[in-house]
């Protein structure tokens, strides 16, 4: 008994203003692109059934491309006789019922058990699927996996969407985002598989429990992490090393610049050219990260020479935390680093600089003398 | 083990746990009552301050610090916005400091002062490292951590919550004792 589990794909997801020949959003495609990957395989792995553990849309309301990439993937499913069952997560529930759930058209197209409404127990073969949609109260989530109870003489996945307390919350500010404790968690012991889905990295919590992860990386947070779907035989024992076995996907590569010290010396673009020297970038979602840099400094950055430098990349961002504002001139012995700061942003000698601005407040002083 | 050999720091903390239990009595069951540790067997105190670089004595170009062990006065400074944020990283970083003392100033009042970065503790080399395993072997100990582990399936939250430390510490401590199955890793 074999079960291909994904989650988070999120279709729909629009990031930056990028845009291909075709005039769409070239992050909305990168993820069409990895789930449309992660179809292909499972068709090939011919899993008995698969599990998608919530956030299929990014939306309650999909736009219509986002649907049609859906109903692709249902009909290549069901072409290949692969059932598949999916739940709602917080991102795919309207906050109102009277909004309807896409889910219901869903439901419609044969070969997939959309569960949204609430708890329910679907049956494939050998195969129970104990399926917990998404709800805000975590509470009544908890009950939900509490009151779930395997089915005897069948192999029992028991899937569901939330976070886990203590683990990194991706998507925790979130309407509707909700975590469960490990000890209800723990109530979920005697399923053969609990496929879990919201968290965007893959991660094993318990011997018979993990995340997915998403298919694309669709923050920085997931820069380093692998990403695809899980292939887990039933048959073979918790401890089988071949028992949960990783498929990757192909996601948008994703690169931290830094953090470059924005007050030591030396040309700041410069130094962010060097600093990105010798990392794969092309075609890349790329963040700079600057700390303690002066304002004015920052104002004066060669932005067109970094932009052409950068170029290869989809997109390329500057996050400064600026230092504290320097204070003004009027403190003497703070003059020197003052005229400094802005001697380099314009090209001055400091020392120079300097003779003209003390001759300016002596002349200041002459004038103001009684 | 040979005469000037470093002693393991994990080795080191069930030594002290041991002492503990003799003096005060060790429950069998988790969380270990670090603070106690530190108050009752070691006599340190465990002070709090907004920015420990305003504690006397401590280095003030190294960025903000997380703790800071002053063995002149006894004392364990914790970051308090740190502290308050995260209880578990409250007691690693306890954790952590009693490993300096222990390890690295001998339970002596004539000792250097040592501090502590965010960074380092989360360090594996040098004497940062030392203190991190010190601390792991102090707040997660192997023969608990084992038996808990085999009674929740490796559930890594729910053994965070026992040993009131984070899910990434317990992780790391199930990994450093070969307890997670292999696709878990």
């Amino acid at each position: 008994m074999r079960i291909a589990h994904l989650a988070d794909t999120h279709l729909g997801y629009r990031h930056l203003t990028r845009t291909d020949e075709a005039g769409r959003n070239v992050r909305e495609q990168d993820v069409y692109r990895v789930f449309d990957e992660a179809i292909e395989r499972i068709i090939e792995l011919k899993p008995d059934a698969v599990i998608h553990a919530g956030d299929l849309f990014n939306s309650y309301h999909p736009t219509s491309r986002a649907l049609g990439a859906a109903l692709d993937a249902l009909r290549r499913l069901k072409r290949a006789r692969i059932p598949l069952v999916v739940i709602a997560g917080n991102h795919s529930t309207p906050r109102y019922a009277h909004v309807g759930h896409v889910f219901e058209v869903l439901g419609r197209f044969g070969g997939v058990h959309a569960v949204w409404r609430e708890p329910e127990t679907i049956e494939l073969g050998d195969l129970a699927v104990h399926a917990i949609p998404h709800h805000p109260d975590p509470h009544l989530l908890e009950q939900s996996i509490r009151a779930a109870e395997p089915r005897e003489g069948l192999a029992n996945v028991l899937v569901l969407h939330a976070g886990l307390d203590g683990l990194a919350r991706v998507g925790a500010g979130e309407a509707g985002s909700v975590s469960i404790s490990g000890g209800s968690l723990e109530a979920a012991a005697g399923f053969d598989y609990v496929a879990l889905g919201h968290l965007h990295a893959r991660e094993g919590v318990r011997v018979n429990a993990c995340y997915a992860g998403s298919l694309e990386r669709l923050s920085f947070a997931d820069q380093e992490t692998r990403k695809g779907f899980i292939e887990a035989d039933l048959s073979l024992a918790a401890s089988d090393p071949g028992r949960v076995r990783f498929h990757d996907t192909t996601p948008r590569p994703m690169a931290t610049i830094g953090p470059i010290d924005g007050s030591l010396d030396g040309d700041l673009a410069e130094r962010i050219i060097d600093a990105a020297a010798g990392i794969g970038l092309e075609g890349a979602i790329v963040r700079c990260l600057l700390i303690g840099v002066d304002q004015d400094l920052f104002r004066a950055l060669d932005l067109p020479r970094l932009r052409d430098q950068f170029a290869h990349c989809l997109h390329f961002e500057l996050r400064p935390e600026f230092a504290a504002t320097p204070p003004g001139i009027g403190a003497p012995q703070d003059l020197r680093a003052f005229l400094a700061a802005r001697g380099k942003r314009q090209g001055l000698q400091l020392e120079e600089l300097l003779e003209r601005a003390q001759r300016l407040l002596a002349e200041v002083d002459t004038a103001t003398e009684p | 083990m040979e005469e000037g050999a470093t002693p393991e720091p994990a080795a080191v903390a069930t030594q002290l746990l041991a002492e503990y239990d003799s003096c005060f009595g060790l429950a069998s069951s988790p969380p270990v009552p670090v603070e106690e540790i530190a108050r009752s067997l070691l006599v340190l105190w465990i002070e709090e301050a907004d920015d420990l670089r305003t504690v006397p004595g401590a280095p003030t170009d190294q960025g903000r610090l997380s703790g800071l062990l002053v063995p002149s006065e006894l004392t364990v400074w914790l970051d308090r916005g740190e502290a308050t944020r995260s209880p578990g990283r409250r007691r690693f970083t306890i954790a952590h400091e009693i490993g300096h003392f222990v390890l690295h100033a001998g339970r002596s009042q004539a000792a250097a002062a040592s501090y502590c970065r965010g960074s380092d503790l989360e360090r594996s080399d040098s004497v940062e490292g030392e203190a991190n395993r010190f601390a792991a072997g102090l707040l997660m100990p192997e023969t608990l951590v084992e038996r808990e582990a085999a009674h929740c399936g490796c559930n890594i939250a729910l053994l965070a919550e026992r040993f009131a430390v984070s899910a990434p510490a317990m992780k790391l401590r199930l990994l450093t004792l070969d307890l997670l199955p292999a696709w878990m890793r």
